[in-house]
């Protein structure tokens, strides 16, 4: 899987390994500005409020 | 060889020592091009005579012409077979090297070719007929001659092939580790988030939405001073997910502040302005109950020394219109469903309450929304805007740091 990734990107290995990081990097700020907020309500220690049927 | 084996160098090896099996057994009538060959048993003292004279490695007659064009290319490439601790195998093997599809090893092919060197021309011919079959089985029927030739081109095609000995099973295995390993490593990117970046970036709103409250104060001072001066001024609810006032806990620290909106829904109140006012109860300094719920892990974590308050503490909550500081008395630890904890007297939700109380609720224990902490306190001083905040948090840290009296 990331070997084929690795075989996919251009260049010499030097600008493989950057574009590797910059991928990474895009795939952190997507799952931290995306994902997990969207997750996060479904995690069963963030209720502080008191309701009927909480 | 010394130096430990790869899997590949092994199994080039095994595949060698293989074809020189099937050679040896098929006889000269299945290799045409060994006529010459004698029996099978010299054929076999041959090969065990050429594993023990393998360490020496004598030259061959090629070896002058052979070994500088075969070792320009492989400096640049990568590999077992060019490691310099390996000298005495590469002159020997040059010829052979190019018709392996996997360029990994030829520790097999020295073999073989040690048996020729020392054997003779016509045995060196046999030995190489038969390590020609190995490629033949794999569809690569180049022959030597044409193999050496390629030259430049060797060293890309090494390359490619060192990927090819994963098969479909192996492969599938191999994705499937690194998708768990992917998993693991987004689940705990998860949990630095959450424990981490969202207090950092619930933090930030927290000084935005200060400054902001601080800022619109200063343009809208309506301090209009009620008739009694015991009677706190009682605002009007503001809209919706709207900040409007500051908490200060100095039980919470010195520069604790937490700014207060209206809401309790997590986005975006809970989760980026403090703690939230329950629409249905009071306002600050109202008669009633002025019920806030808060964060107690992740999210800037508003409430989270909510166990630390001891009765007398004061809670200072300040708005457009005043400080209100409420004293805490005294907590509970309820089940999430207890709404009877903001009524306007807690826990008896059919009384008309007299008294200006203040709930604060937050999750118990840390980490669960199994219970909740609900702590209780009471209006016990009122200072309006113009009169500046109260002692206790005049001079504190975070007093200074919200804006203050400037």
């Amino acid at each position: 899987m990331y070997s084929l990734l690795w075989r996919a990107l251009p260049g010499p290995w030097i600008v493989k390994l950057i574009l590797c990081l910059i991928l990474i990097a895009a795939a952190v700020y997507l799952l931290m500005e995306y994902v997990f907020p969207v997750v996060a309500p479904f995690m069963p220690f963030n209720d502080a409020t008191i309701e009927e049927g909480g | 060889m010394d130096q430990p084996m790869t899997r590949r160098e092994r199994r080039e090896r095994e595949r060698a020592a293989e074809a020189a099996e099937s050679a040896r057994t098929t006889g000269p009538a299945a290799d045409p091009r060994a006529p010459s060959r004698p029996d099978a048993g010299a054929q076999h003292a041959g090969t065990q005579q050429a594993g023990a004279q393998q360490q020496p490695a004598p030259a061959g007659d090629q070896r002058p012409v052979i070994r500088p064009a075969s070792r320009a290319p492989g400096r640049t490439g990568s590999g077992p077979a060019h490691h310099p601790a390996a000298p005495q195998g590469s002159p020997a093997q040059a010829p052979y090297t190019p018709t392996f599809p996997s360029a990994g090893s030829t520790d097999g092919w020295s073999t073989s070719q040690g048996q020729g060197t020392v054997r003779g021309p016509s045995t060196a011919q046999s030995a190489f007929a038969a390590s020609a079959s190995a490629p033949g089985e794999r569809g690569d029927a180049r022959s030597a001659a044409t193999a050496s030739a390629a030259g430049a081109g060797r060293t890309d095609r090494r390359r490619k092939t060192e990927y090819e000995p994963l098969g479909p099973v192996r492969g599938t295995i191999r994705a499937f580790g690194e998708l768990c390993i992917t998993a693991g490593m987004v689940l705990i990117l998860f949990v630095v988030w959450q424990l981490w970046w969202t207090d950092i970036a619930a933090n930030r709103d927290n000084e935005v939405l200060a400054d902001q409250l601080i800022t619109d104060w200063q343009e809208n001072p309506d301090n209009e001073l009620p008739d009694d001066p015991d009677t706190p001024v009682v605002a009007d609810p503001v809209d919706e997910n709207t900040g409007f006032g500051i908490m200060y806990v100095p039980r919470f620290g010195e520069s604790y502040y937490r700014t207060v909106a209206e809401g309790v829904s997590m986005e975006p109140v809970l989760n980026r302005m403090g703690v939230g006012r329950y629409p249905s109860s009071a306002m600050p300094g109202e008669v009633g109950n002025f019920s806030v719920a808060g964060h107690r892990v992740t999210y800037g974590k508003p409430l989270n020394q909510i166990h630390e308050l001891r009765p007398g503490d004061e809670i200072v909550v300040q708005t457009g219109d005043g400080f209100y500081t409420y004293t805490f008395r005294n907590f509970e630890i309820v089940l999430p469903d207890a709404t009877e904890v903001l009524a306007a007297v807690p826990t008896m939700p059919d009384y008309k309450g007299k008294d200006r109380i203040m709930t604060l609720t937050a999750c118990n224990p840390m980490f669960s929304a199994r219970e909740r902490y609900v702590a209780y306190a009471e209006l016990t001083d009122w200072t309006p805007a113009g009169d500046g905040a109260p002692a206790s948090i005049a001079d504190s840290p975070a007093y200074e740091q919200v804006g203050g009296d400037a």
